[in-house]
């Protein structure tokens, strides 16, 4: 039964292959480059990680590398755990509630436990597979590191399975309690209530794990003791994410026995989380279940924030013709639960992000300053890429079965994707350009750096948001739950990696004359940093312009795409 | 009614997806002021025409004109003056139902409507519901909302897929009651319909599309009075005819037309 319900789903996921023309497949293979691409520069960049670690401290003092790296590993898995728990909650929702599935498997003589293992099957991979593209890399680049060969994979791969299972069953179990107790719409909004909680927990354990301290190895001169004793402190032993730290580092080190200790914890977490899965759903799931309550009844925090009143007054800065179309992209986005939670998430990563960099100890040399505040910089291209895979790209598919309004109204397509441009790109900017603003003046940069960094985040977020929309008409993706499901379809990767190879490259093309600035002890705005500058501003405008073609050329085949074939 | 201009104007279209042709070479004309019934088979290419009508989709060959202006070459102007209701309304789910048709106001660029959004929403018994999210209405309301929509911004030329579906009594009688008004305005109104008493009660010419080709079309008066049947025994009689000489199929449609045209009633 369980695998006719599975056989189904994946004969429609082949024949979407099968059936995709050369203009696909060519993307399909696009896609699976941009893949590898990601994986070679992952695994490079924790290859490096990994060797400055291992370095420091020497050979004498061989155990503090070893908790460097434990201890930024265990950090690592702590923060995949904390957002596949995040991730599985939302998708969990959508395929138990929102699926088109749901009333045909209610209709069916088919057991309870079937339509929750089919469920189970379908959440997992809607959420977890993200984590076996990441993880592999970074454990890859580690092996490298610390030349320790790569037998051990397949061992820290089934490691990283189990190590998946709890954060899945939890968060899915938790969503099945919470809807038993309030409507499928309260529910969602209770989702950004956990958002929040998590990441008020990710902040005390970073807290906790102060990662500044970590990477300030010349206190060992000073308060030697105290450093190797804040290294080699225990951390949260009770959670996967330390289990699979062992077992990662147990495996690679050829050390069976502990591996194994480790794999079995891991395991009888997976066993009891699963287990309370398939009690929570036995006992709490119910396939008719009241989606919303009071038909007129609006959500708490639309009610508590007036977002219309917001809304209304940014669209009437437009003409007429387009403001209606400002006023419904707005209130769209932000009386979604799903999105309105992701800003929140994002809103304290960056909160934290900002409290650390305000108490890093800055007694030191004035090129580290420099240095810092250029990090900063990468971060908030990384930053940006990630936001607007959320709330960017998914932007035309989500347009979906509705565009049919659109189509047959009198849009001029030029103005129709410059205000979907415009919509994301001057959020996006001004909130890249805050947190630049205010990380430089916590560090204590120049002003031609500031400068010259704030011009480098314009150009990213206006060439970023452009490609956004770009490949969001281009390669769509439509009947989709929810904006979860659109972002991480085959589109929503190739954006995100390509507006990760972007901002790198533009970090890139900065680095010499960052360089010379902080060991130069020149001013930024030299030759050389002015013509970085502008090949930044060129390429931005390039691959802005050329996007928005893009995206217009695929507004006039979009309905072809929706009701064509 | 021979000096009425025809308003829309359909050359020789043809439709392929794909290497499949939906539609082929259709030839169609239908003036101001008249209500136009496009009947056909499931999957005869009823809704992909409409769908090239209101510019959704583009003709792989030919022309279509409203107004004289070009679907394609002049997409914005032919938009402005053409109102569409779909076969499904799939509208914005998080707006209110005001919000939507604030929308479309804007779009078309309409000032003061505040006044004609709450009588037209009156005459659909919708006017208490418009503060509620879309997401929380009935299909029927979301037709209903679909078709003020529609006509909001005083189209000359009304295109409706399937115009009945989904609604109750009242409101079914309010849209032929207000195609009947739109048509005395000099609209033009072109419905496709599976209920052949409604094109008989409200069209004054009809066309019957079948396999992506016309099949016929003409005056529904002349059509009736040459026969002298109902419009549904013509249809499928005329359906049969068009099948292969003796195929089940041909043979199980004229069954049917003979039985159409034994009963009285429907
Ligand atoms: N996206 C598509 N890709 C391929 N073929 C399609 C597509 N959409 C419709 N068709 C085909 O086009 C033909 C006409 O479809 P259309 O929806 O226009 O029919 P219709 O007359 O509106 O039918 P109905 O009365 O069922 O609404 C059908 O044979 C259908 O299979
Ligand atoms: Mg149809």
């Amino acid at each position: 039964m369980l695998s006719s319900l599975l056989k189904a789903e994946l004969k429609n996921w082949f024949s979407f292959i099968r059936h995709s023309n050369f203009e696909d497949k060519l993307r399909g293979l696009l896609f699976v480059g941009l893949i590898a691409l990601f994986f070679i520069s992952a695994e490079y960049l924790s290859f490096r990680i990994f060797t400055a670690f291992s370095s420091v401290g020497g050979i004498t003092l061989e155990f503090i590398a070893m908790a460097l790296t434990m201890r930024s590993l265990s950090l690592f898995f702590l923060i995949i755990m904390a957002l596949l728990f995040f991730g599985t909650m939302i998708a969990a929702i959508d395929a138990l509630y929102f699926d088109s599935d749901i009333d045909f498997l209610a209709s069916k003589p088919i057991s309870k436990n079937t339509v929750l293992l089919k469920k189970f099957i379908q959440i997992y991979l809607t959420s977890a597979w993200i984590v076996f593209i990441v993880v592999p890399p970074v454990m890859l680049g580690y092996s490298r590191a610390y030349g320790l060969g790569y037998s051990h994979l397949p061992l820290s791969i089934l490691a990283l399975f189990l190590f998946t299972i709890p954060a899945v069953s939890f968060a899915s179990s938790l969503v099945i309690f919470i809807v038993r107790f309030m409507t499928v719409d309260r529910a969602r909004e209770s989702v950004i209530g956990v958002g929040v909680v998590i990441s008020f927990a990710i902040v005390y354990l970073y807290r906790l794990l102060s990662p500044t301290n970590l990477f300030a190895p010349q206190r060992l001169l000073t308060d030697a003791t105290e450093y190797i004793q804040e290294l080699t402190l225990p951390l949260s032993e009770e959670l996967p994410s330390s289990m699979m730290t062992k077992a990662l580092l147990s495996a690679s080190a050829m050390k069976p026995d502990r591996y194994f200790i480790s794999l079995g914890q891991l395991l009888i977490y997976s066993s009891i989380a699963f287990t309370v899965f398939l009690l929570a759903g036995y006992f709490l799931f119910e396939t008719d279940r009241p989606v919303s309550g009071n038909a007129s009844s609006r959500g708490l925090i639309e009610r508590m924030v007036r977002f219309d009143s917001f809304a209304k007054y940014i669209s009437r800065l437009f003409p007429q013709r387009m403001s209606g179309l400002v006023y419904k992209e707005i209130v769209e986005n932000l009386r979604d639960p799903m999105q309105l939670s992701h800003l929140i998430l994002m809103a304290a990563i960056v909160a934290l992000h900002l409290a650390n960099l305000s108490e890093l100890p800055f007694e030191i040399h004035s090129s580290s300053k420099v240095l810092v505040a250029f990090l900063n910089l990468g971060l908030v291209g990384f930053l940006i890429a990630a936001v607007s895979v959320r709330f960017v790209f998914p932007a035309p598919s989500l347009e979906g079965t509705s565009f049919w309004r659109i189509a047959s109204s009198p849009v001029d397509s030029k103005n129709y994707v410059i205000l979907k441009f415009f919509v994301a790109a001057a959020p996006l900017t001004i909130f890249s350009l805050l947190i630049i603003a205010a990380s430089n003046s916590f560090i204590g940069v120049g002003m031609d750096l500031s400068l010259a960094w704030c011009i480098a985040s314009i150009s990213m977020t206006t060439a970023i948001s452009a490609m956004g929309i770009g490949i969001g008409f281009s390669m769509p993706s439509f009947h989709k739950q929810n904006v979860f499901e659109i972002s991480s379809s085959p589109g929503g990767i190739v954006f995100l990696i390509m507006s990760l190879l972007y901002a790198g490259g533009t970090i890139l093309i900065l680095v010499l004359p960052t360089y010379d600035a902080a060991f130069g002890n020149t001013s930024y705005l030299s030759l050389k940093g002015i013509t970085a500058l502008l090949i930044v501003i060129l390429s931005s405008l390039a691959i802005t312009s050329a996007s928005l073609k893009t995206a217009r050329m695929e507004f006039e085949r979009f309905t072809e795409k929706i009701y064509g074939l | 009614m021979a000096n009425k201009m025809a308003l829309l104007e359909i050359h020789r279209v043809s439709k392929q997806f794909g290497s499949k042709t939906i539609i082929s070479s259709l030839d169609l004309n239908a003036e101001e002021g008249s209500i136009f019934g496009f009947l056909g088979p499931n999957g005869a290419g009823k809704t992909t025409t409409i769908r090239m009508i209101v510019g959704i989709l583009r003709p792989t060959e030919g022309k279509i004109s409203i107004s004289g202006y070009d679907t394609v070459e002049d997409a914005i102007q032919a938009k402005m003056i053409t109102g569409y209701i779909p076969d499904a309304p799939y509208l914005y789910p998080k707006l209110t139902g005001y919000e939507y048709l604030e929308l479309v106001a804007h779009l078309y660029g309409l000032k003061n409507f505040k006044k004609r959004i709450f009588t037209l929403a009156e005459r659909f018994d919708l006017a208490g519901s418009l503060e509620y999210f879309i997401d929380s209405y009935s299909f029927g309301m979301r037709q209903k909302l679909s078709i003020i929509g529609a006509v909001l911004p005083n189209p000359k030329l009304v295109v409706v897929d399937e115009p009945l579906i989904g609604l109750d009594p009242p409101a079914a009688r309010t849209v032929k009651d207000l195609f009947i008004e739109l048509k005395k305005d000099g609209v033009l109104v072109f419905m496709s319909t599976h209920f052949l008493e409604i094109a008989e009660l409200l069209c004054d010419r009809v066309g019957i599309i079948d396999r992506g080709e016309l099949a016929s079309v003409g005056r529904l008066d002349e059509l009736m009075k040459n026969k002298n049947t109902r419009l549904e025994e013509i249809f499928l009689r005329l359906l049969a005819e068009r099948r292969e000489e003796g195929s089940d199929e041909r043979r199980r449609w004229e069954a049917l037309a003979d039985a159409a045209g034994r009963s009285k009633t429907c």
